[in-house]
Order: structure tokens, then C-alpha cells, then sequence
């Protein structure tokens, strides 16, 4: 059982920390919390659920398209409210209450929208029956969402390191007023950030009803509270902190789903009071700021 | 006849007609009901069609002038005060306080499920007002000295799940020794898990191979699917809520698991979502109790399951209502209507202790399509007892589904299939 939870937990993990990684870069970017995170997520959902029902599109194609057009979407949604926000007295504060309010009217339109009840997408479309993967028995769907979130994370980490915007997004983040005085145009970089963060959540969407088993318009803001404790975990601002927060995340979870099951629902609360007592730049919290 | 009798006639037959006007001129210009339902949230999908099938009975008696009101002798239009609790049971708990303090509601009725119930349950009793609960079974919401709650939609918790406790009795003879138990936490399967725990427990040559709760929020079955499959149990039996019952037959599909014998909670309550969901085939050769949605009980007032089917579903396309599916708790929805339309109907006036009387009135009175409505003196529901079903392939081989009532013997319709093929 020990075994199933530390495999299980790994590759459950991996996912979490694509649910988490476009939360971290924007507020790596913008030093804005975007709590309605978890509700593009849920569109991302029921984009997939759409395409499928509609245009008979499998999941990896809904990736692809997901990805392309949240992406679009959140450059206008950038330039509708950041820079206004970031002119505020306090935009940090103001953020969680714009974002909050942006999460609320998106969970509401959808439910007017698409209704209360759960969807989910039939785990088959990825293939039949569970693969061995660690030395253990997994869905395929678990195992698909693992890879996926593992080449998204390498994607965003060959973005920043490897490409001139990752270069001046990493400059925006280390040292802001800095990037501003030689030239970077915050406006442009941050724009492409955000974009990217809505494209990783409409990915990481179009694998919440494998992983979560169904979903409605309420999935929003249970995610933003994992996407907050898993890159609490790993480092508020550093996005790849958030891998190492998603895989610790998942691995607990599974310990306490497999020891103690019914206390599992206080795991994030746990760990976030735990990381901000001990250490509250999170476990690669130090790195980042040396970047 | 006499002068004198005549006379006394005469009297009697003024006094009657300025009483009846007078009464008349009383009543009130509608009846107002209270509730709240969940727009939003965890518990929506349960809420949002008991809410609708309020909405369509209190719309068919308005369309025929209103519900008729014995205290005042005539028709008078119900009007429904809703508010959104968005499942948050501390908002449930300020909201009834609205209702009943600034809306100054007739009727309370409470939303679903007994998470949203338990708040408004001692607001109710604080205000001495009579919570009208639909489906809020918990056990612990009824006690002998508050008289301020009556359970409409179901058997409490605790009684809810007879027929399967009985039928684990009968396990031994069907081969099956050893037990699982894995249920969510919440009140409605906590309480049905510890019926059936008991029962294991009472059942000479029956062994509880594993037993867990998780929280309501689970959603990921696969680790649990494998501790379960570890403990090698002949029976299983699961109990969540909706979203609870879909992640865990996924999980299932995923897993290519399969168990011998499978209770599910929520099977047969909701089996429209489970096809919409794409988990109804999971639950070929399952088991679970039949709840009104999937057995037609017989019916002596209001309409029957296939009918109210019909309009229901009528209802909801016509007002474009997305997402919103036939099953127990829209059925629920309309039942908490015809009891409270039966209610007015001889109840002496609008004063709560007046409605109680008359709700207890019908006890054991009123068969309905929830089946036999009996109130225990607690307010508690003793009637509405389901019998355990077995899933089976419909007859028409065209992947339908069919049902097997397996237990109690008067109304058992098929002997049990185990294991499952």
C-alpha cells in the first residue's frame, strides 16, 4: 500500500502541479493572485466535454485547440484589468477581491449556462484498462495527465530559459523596476504570461474529469485552493517551485487517502499553515529571489 | 316544523354565512413558501431539481387558482420565496433566518440534503416554526421535545437503508463471508454505513474485511479501489453522494476493478445522471435500494412516477433549463408539494403547531409516489422504506437497463445474481 500511495501519489502530482503552474507564473509576473485560476480551469473542462460532444474531438486535440485559444482569450482579459490593477494603491489586495469577484461571475454563467449536475469524459476515449507504470497498476488516464503535465512543465521551463520573453519575463520577475529601466515593455511580457497561464489551465482542464472522475461549474474554487497550496509548497512567484510542490502535494495526499482517508479534505489547509510557519518562501523560495 | 325551530334554523344558517365571509376576508392573498436551494456549488446537482419541481407544482396550482386552504375555505395562490444558498451552510443558516424574519414566510421548507438541513434546523425550532424538510434525513435533526420539524422526502438515515441491513443478514447463505464498507463521511451516508456495519457486525459468519470514510469532497477512488481489492471482500458496499458515486465508477472503469457483490448509494437515485455520465454499464449486476425514481410504488394521490416524469421533463425543456435531470430529488421536490398541499388542505389555520397537527394527520394516510408517508412522533420519517433492487440488462437486449427487486421477499421480483457474471 505504501508503494501504491508513493507511485500514485508521484504521477497524481505531476498533475497538480500543472494545475498549479499558471497561478504561480502570473503571480511571479504580476505579484496578482488569480484566484479565478481554477474557474478557467473549469472551462477548460467543459471545453474538452464540448468538443467531444459536439465536434466528436478526442482530449488531445482539445489540448491543442484549448491551449491556442484560452491563450487568446487571456490576452484581452489581461489588458481588461491588470494594468488598471497594477495603478491601484494596493494591487495585491485588490487582485484577490477582482479576481474572487471575476471567479464568481465565471461560475455563474456557466452554471446558467451548462447546469449544476456533473459531467465527466469516459476514461476509454484514452485507451483501454489500467497500465503498469513504478511498478504498479494506474489508470491510463493518470499516466496520459502525468506526461502531459511533464511536457507542459518542460515547455514553460524552455519558454524561460531558452527564449528572449522567458529571459525578460524571469527579469520582470526577479526585479521589476529594473526590467522597466532597461527598456522590457511589462506590459507586453506580462500579457504573454497571463496568456500562457490561461492556456496551462484549460490543459490542465481538459484532464480535471479523468482525474477528478466528473466535474460542474463549482470545481473552481476547490483547485484554486490546491493550485494555492501547491505552489505555497514550492515557492510563491517560481514556477518551477510549483513541480516539486505538486509532487509533494499529490505523495501526501495519497499517504493520508491510504492511512488516515478521513482527514484527507484537511490536507491543504495542513500544509499551507505548515510551509508558512516554517518556511514561508516555500521550499525553493530562496533560489527564486537569487535568479 | 315548529316557529321556534325555524327560527333557531334561521339563526344558524346567518351565523354560517357571516362566519364564511368573514373567514374569507381574512385570508391571506397568497400563501408564501419559503426555501433555498444550492444555484451553485457542491450540492447544486442534488438542489436545483428539487427546486425546479417546486417551482412546477406551485406553477400547476396557481394555474388552477391556487391551493386550497381549509382554514379559509377557498383556493388561494401559493407564491415561492427562493433564495440561493449556494451550498454553503453557513449562508443556508442567515437566509432561513430571512425568510422567516423579514419574509415572514407561511411554509418553511429547507434545501436539500441534511449538510444544508442542519443549519436551518435550529433556526427553525429558535423561531418556533415548522421546518418543512425534504430530504435533510439525518437522525440527529429529530428529537422528542422539538416539534418543529417534519421530514418529508425520505426515510431517516438511520431506517433508510432496512432492507439492505435485513439483506445482510441473508449474506452467509449466498456464500459471501467477508465485508467492505468505504462511505463519505457526511451524516446521510455515515449513517447508512453504521446501519450496515451493524448489521455485518450481528451476522454471525460475516467478517468486515475493511471499513473507511472519506470526505465528502473525494473525487479520486483508485488509491481506495486498491486497499479495497487488497482486503479481497466477497460484498462491497459503497455509499456516497452523487459526484462521490461517479469519480468512484469511473475509477472503477479505469481500473478494470470488478467485485463479486457491489452496493452503490446512490444507483438507482439518480440513474440518469449516472447515463449522462457514461458509468451506468459500471453498474450492471450492482445493487442498491430503489428508490422511487427507479420503483414505481403505488400511487393514491398526486401523480404516479411515470407521469410526473413526463411533466417534469416537459417542464424543464420548456424553460430551457440546462443540466437539470429526472430523479429522486426532483421526485422529492414534488413531494414535499403534495404533502404540503394535502396539509393546508386540514389544517384548521396557518398557526405551526396547527400545520404540524395537520402533517401528522396524513401519517400513515397518503401513499404517494415516494411511497407510504409515515411520520415517527419525532418527525422523523418511518415510511418511504425502499426495497433492495438488483441492476439487470433490460429485456430488450438493446443495453437497457433493467431492475430485479431482491429483497423483501413479499416484493422481491428475482433471486439475487451473485456472483456477478
Amino acid at each position: 500500500m505504501l508503494a501504491y500511495a508513493l507511485a500514485t501519489g508521484i504521477v497524481f502530482g505531476l498533475y497538480f502541479a500543472l494545475v498549479g503552474i499558471g497561478m504561480n507564473l502570473v503571480f511571479g509576473v504580476m505579484r496578482i493572485v488569480n484566484l479565478a485560476h481554477g474557474d478557467f480551469i473549469m472551462l477548460g473542462a467543459f471545453s474538452a466535454f464540448w468538443l467531444l460532444a459536439v465536434l466528436h474531438l478526442p482530449p488531445p486535440a482539445a489540448i491543442v485547440l484549448g491551449f491556442v485559444a484560452f491563450f487568446l482569450a487571456g490576452l484581452p482579459v489581461y489588458y481588461a484589468l491588470v494594468p488598471r490593477l497594477a495603478r491601484a494603491r494596493e494591487p495585491e489586495m485588490l487582485s484577490l477581491i477582482l479576481f474572487f469577484g471575476l471567479s464568481q461571475t465565471i461560475e455563474a454563467l456557466a452554471a446558467m449556462l451548462f447546469g449544476n449536475s456533473e459531467r465527466s469524459i469516459p476514461g476509454r476515449l484514452l485507451g483501454r484498462g489500467p497500465v503498469h507504470l513504478l511498478g504498479q497498476t494506474m489508470p491510463r488516464a493518470w499516466v496520459y495527465a502525468a506526461a502531459v503535465s511533464l511536457a507542459m512543465l518542460g515547455l514553460v521551463w524552455l519558454y524561460l530559459h531558452r527564449t528572449r520573453l522567458g529571459r525578460q519575463t524571469r527579469a520582470i520577475m526577479a526585479a521589476r523596476q529594473e526590467a522597466v529601466a532597461i527598456g522590457i515593455d511589462i506590459h507586453r511580457i506580462s500579457a504573454i504570461a497571463f496568456g500562457i497561464g490561461a492556456g496551462l489551465a484549460a490543459v490542465a482542464g481538459v484532464f480535471a474529469p479523468f482525474m477528478l472522475g466528473s466535474f460542474t461549474p463549482a470545481l473552481g474554487i476547490p483547485l484554486d485552493l490546491t493550485s494555492f497550496a501547491v505552489i505555497v509548497i514550492g515557492a510563491l512567484g517560481n514556477p518551477l517551485g510549483t513541480v516539486l510542490g505538486g509532487v509533494i502535494f499529490g505523495v501526501t495526499l495519497m499517504l493520508m487517502r491510504a492511512y488516515l482517508s478521513s482527514f484527507a479534505d484537511l490536507l491543504p489547509d495542513l500544509v499551507l499553515i505548515l510551509v508558512l510557519l516554517v518556511r514561508p518562501a516555500g521550499l525553493l523560495g530562496r533560489q527564486v529571489r537569487r535568479a | 316544523m315548529p316557529l321556534a325551530s325555524w327560527f333557531r334554523a334561521l339563526c344558524f344558517a346567518a351565523a354560517a354565512a357571516a362566519a364564511i365571509p368573514a373567514r374569507a376576508a381574512d385570508a391571506p392573498a397568497e400563501i408564501t413558501i419559503g426555501t433555498l436551494y444550492a444555484g451553485s456549488g457542491q450540492l447544486a446537482s442534488a438542489s436545483v431539481p428539487l427546486h425546479v419541481a417546486l417551482e412546477w407544482w406551485a406553477d400547476g396550482l396557481n394555474r388552477q387558482g391556487g391551493v386550497y386552504v381549509k382554514a379559509f375555505d377557498r383556493k388561494i395562490p401559493l407564491r415561492l420565496v427562493s433564495y440561493d444558498d449556494q451550498s454553503s451552510p453557513a449562508l443556508a443558516g442567515n437566509l432561513t433566518n430571512q425568510l422567516i424574519t423579514r419574509d415572514k414566510v407561511d411554509i418553511l421548507l429547507s434545501d436539500s440534503t441534511s449538510v444544508m438541513t442542519a443549519s436551518a434546523v435550529p433556526i427553525a425550532r429558535d423561531h418556533r416554526m415548522l421546518l418543512w424538510d425534504v430530504t435533510g434525513s439525518s437522525p440527529n435533526f429529530f428529537s422528542a421535545d422539538n416539534p418543529y420539524i417534519v421530514l418529508l422526502g425520505l426515510a431517516a438515515t438511520d431506517r433508510y437503508p432496512q432492507r439492505l441491513a435485513e439483506f445482510i443478514g441473508e449474506m452467509p447463505k449466498l456464500g459471501i463471508r467477508r465485508v467492505a464498507l468505504l462511505y463519505t463521511t457526511a451524516d446521510y451516508t455515515a449513517f447508512q454505513a453504521a446501519a450496515a456495519r451493524k448489521a455485518v457486525q450481528a451476522t454471525p459468519g460475516l467478517t468486515l474485511a475493511f471499513d473507511r470514510g472519506v470526505p465528502a469532497n473525494t473525487t479520486d477512488y483508485t488509491l481506495l479501489l486498491n486497499a479495497v481489492q487488497a482486503a479481497a471482500p466477497d460484498a462491497f458496499l459503497e455509499f456516497g453522494y452523487p459526484a462521490n458515486e461517479i469519480a468512484f465508477l469511473h475509477a472503477m472503469q479505469d481500473n478494470a476493478s470488478k467485485f463479486k457483490f457491489l452496493f452503490t448509494g446512490y444507483g438507482l437515485t439518480e440513474m440518469d445522471l449516472m447515463r449522462r455520465n457514461n458509468v451506468a454499464d459500471q453498474l450492471m449486476y450492482s445493487f442498491a435500494l430503489a428508490g422511487p425514481a427507479a420503483y414505481s410504488f403505488k400511487t393514491e394521490y398526486g401523480l404516479d412516477r411515470d407521469q410526473f416524469r413526463i411533466a417534469f421533463e416537459n417542464w424543464v425543456a420548456a424553460h430551457h433549463l440546462a443540466g437539470v435531470e429526472f430523479g429522486f430529488n426532483a421526485l422529492a421536490g414534488y413531494q414535499a408539494g403534495l404533502v404540503i398541499e394535502r396539509a393546508l388542505a386540514v389544517a384548521d389555520s396557518l398557526d405551526q403547531m396547527a400545520l404540524r397537527r395537520a402533517v401528522f394527520s396524513l401519517s400513515g394516510r397518503l401513499r404517494t409516489l415516494d411511497g407510504p408517508f409515515v411520520l415517527a412522533p419525532d418527525g422523523s420519517q418511518s415510511g418511504e422504506i425502499l426495497p433492495l433492487g438488483q441492476i439487470v440488462p433490460g429485456r430488450e437486449g438493446d443495453g437497457a437497463i433493467g431492475l430485479n427487486i431482491v429483497w423483501p421477499p413479499e416484493l422481491a421480483t428475482a433471486k439475487p445474481i451473485y456472483p456477478a457474471p
